[in-house]
């Protein structure tokens, strides 16, 4: 087998080696690019032999943006659009919330969107909650109502009896569009009874959202991991 | 003591006027649960609550049935309606 070395001045050796198994059919030429690529491309090749840089495209349904974990006590947790790919890459944005623990006992989670004034708190944020098969309407309130019972927190030592977990969408947050919102979420409230909660909500407001907030209705987030995802289409 | 506020993962503490702001908003919370727990202790969370709708109503038929309402009563439309299906639909002796 014949390789070609190189001689670094400090002694040692860099080589390109043939492969460890013959060719199978005939001979392998590789052409190399006739320029550098830019930072993190990849050197490919057409099939033939021609390689070039280029860039890996990223299939993931869910591209993870950011990560936040608390692990105490918090008010409020904030994705703005200073994480890069947010909010102006993708069409549908995700936030998984898992092991949400309330600092109060029986309150509930609630959401509110940035826009270029900070946050906004108009009465134009319309829910609509289902909750263990009944519907519940907040049609005027500030903030999106994203369950309808509290959040238990009741543990005992490293066992932990109630938590919240969910998955929430968010749509529309370029200008002259309605910021919007659905969840599916399951928990366990102060009764320790499961409750399954699936809810919607849009704005009557049309500024770009730059930021999404989370939030108890009373009291802070103990723990709870929250992980914002750009959706690919 | 100091609440805090995580923004793109950075943990970061309130100001004096978001302090303010918060309490405001927690207390109004307060007074709303306050307000509304009758609610969750009728249907969720009490001691005693209300049964499954589906229960509430065999018992109003029943009670129909029995006359409590007056005779009239079983010639509603509702009363005929759910009497045809449990007619059709006889429970095993």
């Amino acid at each position: 087998m014949s390789k070609i070395s190189l001689k670094h001045s400090g002694g040692n050796v860099v080589s390109l080696n043939s492969p460890t198994n013959a060719p199978s059919a005939a001979d392998v030429a590789f052409k190399l690019p006739n320029q550098d690529g830019s930072a993190n491309e990849f050197l490919k090749t057409d099939g033939s032999g021609n390689l070039s840089f280029g860039t890996v495209t990223n299939n993931n349904t869910f591209v993870k943006l950011s990560k936040t974990t608390i692990t105490s006590n918090t008010s409020q947790v904030d994705f703005t659009n200073s994480i890069t790919g947010a909010f102006d890459t993708y069409k549908t944005y995700a936030v998984t919330i898992t092991g949400l623990v309330p600092q109060n006992d029986d309150y509930t989670l609630r959401a509110r969107k940035f826009d270029s004034n900070g946050i906004y708190t108009g009465a134009e944020q319309h829910t609509r909650v289902v909750e263990n098969g009944s519907l519940y309407s907040y049609p005027s309130d500030d903030n999106f109502v994203l369950i309808r019972q509290g959040i238990g927190n009741n543990s005992s030592g490293s066992e932990i009896y109630e938590n919240f977990n969910g998955i929430f969408y968010f749509f529309n947050f370029a200008a002259n569009n309605r910021f919007s919102v659905m969840s599916n979420c399951v928990y366990k409230n102060a009764s320790s009874d499961t409750t399954f909660t699936t809810m919607g909500g849009t704005t009557n407001v049309t500024t770009e959202t730059t930021g999404i907030r989370f939030y108890m209705s009373s009291g802070d987030i103990s723990t709870g991991e929250f992980t914002l995802y750009g959706i690919a289409s | 003591m100091t609440r805090y506020k995580n923004i793109n993962s950075e943990r970061i503490a309130f100001t004096a006027a978001e302090e303010t702001a918060r309490d405001t908003e927690e207390k109004a919370a307060v007074t709303e649960k306050t307000a509304n727990q009758y609610r969750f202790d009728r249907t969720i969370s009490g001691t005693k609550t209300y049964p499954q709708i589906p229960e509430q109503l065999d018992q109003l038929f029943k009670d129909i049935t029995a006359g409590k309402f007056g005779d009239d009563a079983k010639t509603g439309e509702w009363y005929i309606a759910i009497k045809a299906v449990k007619d059709a639909n006889p429970k095993p002796s």
